[in-house]
């Protein structure tokens, strides 16, 4: 879309806003009917792949019935999410502040507005990342609409973004969309995209291009340990950092992939040194001496 | 010993204090010079004749609340009161108690067993368990003395262990001989205190103050007159105020529980009110009859003045006079006739009551474990404060955060009280325990029904929901995904202390640490080499902005690449080849298991465990991560980050073998468990006496 439709269109809302509404001129009423058959149409396409994921979290002897949200990436049940959504905590905290990703269980996937819900199991995290993902334990015949990670697409500075969310169970599940424009792509420390502020809590949530392409997921970013040491303790790490980030289309497709290998090899990663290896002591140091 | 609420009134109770402690405070010490004077030999006789026979009691506590049990221990005094091993101490040193254990005079701690408790009095009777004591041991005994020939003035002696110390004696005089706690200054209500929740205690007794100083755990101790006798039982104290129950009373309480194991009483259904205020010039003042209640049912009404009970004049002026009264009343056999003489009005009535059994006020408790709900009996007393229209049912008093009933739609919740399960009627706490061991005591967790339909009452209103009863399969939690991983560690080099290491001034990340038994430990890479490059990319913080630059390019790898590093050693570039391995396991990622026996729980070791610690591959456990205070486990003393070696001298290698150990303890549940641990790389015994969930805990 052109900046000059652009500023159409905010000019015909303003007008909407403080004045009786004239006829909208014909390229605004052409814009406004772009948008809203976009929205119909991610919806449409992309909506069903959306789903509510329900679990009981235990954290100490408390334990609390969670909601959240994700999406299907394939039609055999592994649903997509944000790690820190899942109870995990970001990679800083792990080794820092002995933080512990607290374990979900009771875990049910509600595709719809279905309210039953298909049993889940949490197959793996990625701190790093911030993903999570979830199989259904049996999906049985069905053959839900999915996101296909794999066939994603960059976004570029100003770029449209969508995201079709859901709301609560007392909202009938119904389907939102939000919309913003990419405000920056950044390279360090990671490639991310940093959407507008209509996506800020949109974690765990597939982000999509004007023409429905999948450009990435919105995630946490925080600053990693090493870089939360160098900085006393990270305060002004963490303050340089946002809301929700999006992760490019890429790096999920790279980290689902691996994700499916671990769910379906069942193992856990290896705490052994590949084999024909031989592990050794360090060298000495050369300087300065240890002590 | 948790301190109990023993009064509605904190302001009326503010010198009141319970005696039994759990807690050791800070004692003053107080050391003796030479010189000093010999006992007086009254005080040193008595002493001699009751101390051999004082006991520090220690109780092994559980209770529910929020739908859990609660583990907890205390400690409190007693009296052994006969040669075959009865000990007479207070009923909230033994309140909640599944075990009980008695430290004698020469030191011997043996376990005793609970005879009866009488909350109504505040007393209760253990009995040693004498197949303990040692051969050739002789039971010290004390005797009791004659409580009503006490006169103000008359010197006491105080015997106990406050604090939990060791026995002590203190001594002082009887400040009054009829002491009752009224609702207020001035008041002639008297006032109604909780030994527990739901049970009053104290309505029976006149007791003896004293200034003989007692502190927290001289509860249950004996108040001794200067010819060695028991003359009180010392039940409560503060602010330099002693109080005693009576040792008629206690002898009394005492001798019916040995011979029946309760005391039983009667009651009439009706509470009085000293006339001081009322302008009667006899009397009794009837305050309140019990709704259907013996009393209610032959016409006693609010209002009326009892002038004589069985044609005897009777009047009752002030507070102090209205625990004779009562112990008039709930001595008499469970049936007898009482005739009251009545005025009302004016008028004169005659009116008889047959007495009834006094009933409990609180009822028997139960856990539902694994659905998280705690229940309670409904007595008389409850039913009628909850205005209940019957005693049939079951009260829910919690339900676990996360459980079950609490996740079903509607939810359980406290009051309410439940009714059928699965369509099986529900009449008593007994039959809730029974209705729960029957669906949950099977061979195989399948068995158990997917869904438990529940009816309850609520407010009057009917409700049923179905809860999921089965419990969670234990999952061990996902791995992380499998990153690269060079394993060392590093400190980002910026410019200025790049100037100030080499000529060259070049940043980088400079090697702190390799970390042994690992591939890169195999590798050239050492301690001081200076990081510039991996693979074709520069490695150059520029800031701490930078400080994650290495290992977030290095996890840009797949585990087991081969990377070319390149290093400044002492001021000259080297080139290292180096294979990349998985990382390893934090302790964030580590298996866990928890245990709900012996509430705590534990992980495996990690890598990096064994690298801080400096354990070799022999060293092998499960390190704590969590212990809750008040179980079995954390009443042993086991600790967050002790490892567990062995259990029971079964060696315990990792989670499995620790599951599968917890699992045979649950099945054989021995009454002792020894901990094995590694505290601070020292090895440490820790000794679990676990109470294996007692079905139905009756109060």
């Amino acid at each position: 879309m052109s900046p000059a439709i652009l500023v159409l269109a905010a000019a015909g809302s303003l007008v909407s806003a403080f004045s009786p509404a004239p006829s909208p001129a014909p390229a605004v009423r052409a814009v406004a009917d772009a948008t809203a058959d976009a929205y119909k149409s991610l919806a449409a396409d992309r909506g069903p792949a959306i789903v509510t994921i329900k679990y009981v979290l235990k954290d100490g002897e408390e334990e609390s019935e969670e909601e959240v949200q994700g999406f299907l990436v394939d039609q055999g049940g592994l649903v997509l999410t944000s790690n820190v959504l899942m109870g995990g905590v970001p990679e800083a905290f792990k080794q820092m502040m002995g933080g512990r990703n607290r374990s979900p269980k009771e875990i049910k996937v509600l595709i719809g507005d279905d309210n039953e819900g298909l049993a889940g199991t949490l197959v793996a995290r990625d701190s790093e990342l911030d993903l999570a993902w979830v199989q259904i334990t049996k999906i049985g015949d069905a053959k839900p609409t999915f996101v296909n990670v794999d066939s994603g697409k960059s976004a570029t500075l100003g770029d449209q973004l969508f995201t079709v969310e859901r709301l609560g169970k007392f909202n009938d599940r119904a389907q939102v969309i939000n919309e913003s424009r990419v405000r920056a792509v950044v390279s360090k420390p990671r490639t991310l995209v940093l959407p507008g502020r209509a996506h800020e809590s949109s974690f765990g949530m597939p982000v999509f291009g004007a023409d429905g392409s999948f450009v990435g997921v919105s995630v946490l970013q925080l600053p990693s340990r090493e870089e939360m040491e160098a900085d006393q303790g990270g305060m002004s790490a963490m303050r340089a950092y946002r809301g929700a980030w999006i992760l490019p289309a890429a790096d999920v497709a790279k980290a689902t992939a691996l994700a499916r290998e671990q769910a379906k090899s069942g193992k856990p990663v290896d705490e052994e040194p590949a084999a024909g290896e031989k592990p050794a002591e360090p060298a000495e140091p050369e300087a300065p001496a240890a002590k | 010993m948790e301190t109990r609420p023993l009064a509605r009134s904190s302001l009326r109770l503010a010198a009141v204090l319970v005696l039994a402690s759990g807690s050791l405070l800070s004692v003053p010490s107080c050391v003796s010079s030479g010189g000093t004077p010999a006992a007086d030999p009254q005080v040193a006789s008595a002493r001699d004749r009751v101390f051999p026979a004082l006991v520090n009691i220690r109780v092994v506590t559980v209770s529910y609340f929020g739908g859990q049990e609660t583990k907890g221990g205390g400690t409190g005094s007693g009296t052994i009161i006969s040669p075959d091993g009865y000990v007479l101490t207070n009923a909230h040193v033994t309140g909640d108690g599944v075990k009980y254990f008695c430290i004698l005079a020469d030191k011997q701690e043996i376990s005793a067993t609970m005879v009866g408790e009488d909350p109504l009095t505040d007393l209760a009777v253990l009995k040693l368990n004498l197949s303990e004591l040692k051969p050739g041991t002789t039971l010290a005994v004390a005797g009791f003395g004659d409580s009503d020939t006490l006169a103000i003035g008359d010197p006491v002696l105080a015997m106990g262990s406050p604090f939990s110390l060791s026995r002590s004696v203190t001594l002082g005089i009887v400040s009054n001989t009829s002491r009752v706690f009224t609702s207020g200054f001035g008041s002639e209500e008297l006032d109604e205190m909780e030994l527990d929740y739901g049970q009053s205690t104290g309505s029976l007794t006149n007791w003896i103050q004293h200034d003989a100083l007692i502190n927290p755990g001289n509860s249950g101790g004996p108040l001794v007159n200067l010819r060695g006798e028991i003359i009180g039982i010392n039940t409560r104290g503060g602010s330099g105020m002693g109080f005693a129950s009576p040792s008629n009373l206690a002898r009394s309480v005492a001798d019916q529980i040995i011979a029946k194991g309760e005391v039983v009483r009667s009651t009439v259904g009706m509470a009085f009110k000293a006339i001081s205020k009322t302008g009667l010039t006899r009397g009794v003042l009837v305050n309140t009859v019990n709704k259907d209640g013996p009393a209610a049912r032959v016409g006693i009404e609010p209002g009326d003045v009892i002038v004589a009970i069985d044609g005897s004049p009777l009047t009752v002026r002030f507070a102090e006079e209205i625990p004779p009264l009562l112990r008039l009343i709930t001595s008499k056999p469970v049936g007898t006739d009482v005739r009251f003489t009545i005025d009302r009005k004016g008028s004169t009535l005659e009116l008889t009551v047959k007495t009834e059994k006094l009933l409990r006020e609180k009822g028997d408790e139960t856990l539902l474990r694994t659905w998280g709900i705690s229940a309670m009996e409904i007595t008389e007393a409850i039913a009628r404060s909850r205005r209940l229209p019957s005693r049939e049912g079951a009260l829910v008093t919690g339900v676990r955060s996360g459980s079950p009933p609490d996740l079903s739609e509607p939810k359980l919740q406290y009051g309410d009280i439940i009714r059928s399960i699965d369509g099986r009627p529900v009449r008593s706490v007994k039959e809730l325990s029974d209705v729960y061991q029957s669906i949950m005591k099977v061979e195989k967790p399948e068995d158990i029904p997917e869904f438990v339909l529940i009816e309850v009452d609520r407010n009057g209103k009917n409700q049923v929901t179905v809860i999921k009863p089965r419990p969670p399969k234990k999952e061990d939690q996902p791995q992380e995904l499998p990153k690269a991983w060079l394993a060392v560690e590093t400190q980002p080099v910026f410019r200025d202390l790049a100037r100030k290491l080499s000529a060259e001034a070049t940043p980088g990340f400079r090697v702190t640490r390799v970390y042994p038994n690992t591939l890169a430990a195999g590798s050239d890479l050492r301690p001081g080499d200076l990081i510039v490059a991996v693979g074709d990319e520069k490695m150059s913080p520029r800031g701490m902005q930078d400080a994650g630059q290495l290992q977030r390019k290095i996890r840009s790898f797949r585990p087991d690449d081969k990377v070319a590093i390149r290093v400044i050693r002492g001021g000259t570039p080297v080139n290292v080849d180096v294979t990349l391995e998985r990382t390893r396991i934090t302790a964030s990622e580590a298996r866990t298991d928890e245990n709900k026996d012996f509430d705590f729980s534990v992980r495996e070791i990690t890598f990096f465990d064994r690298d801080e610690q400096r354990w070799d591959d022999s060293i092998q456990g499960v390190i704590v991560t969590n212990v809750e205070r008040v179980g079995w486990a954390g009443l042993a003393g086991l600790s967050f980050g002790d490892l567990v070696q062995r259990i029971n001298d079964r060696e315990i290698r990792g989670i499995d073998d620790f599951r599968t150990v917890m699992a045979d303890l649950a099945k054989t549940q021995p009454t002792r468990v020894i901990f094995a641990v590694l505290r601070d790389n020292r090895s440490t015994f820790l000794f679990a006496e676990p109470d294996w969930k007692p079905a139905i805990k009756q109060d």
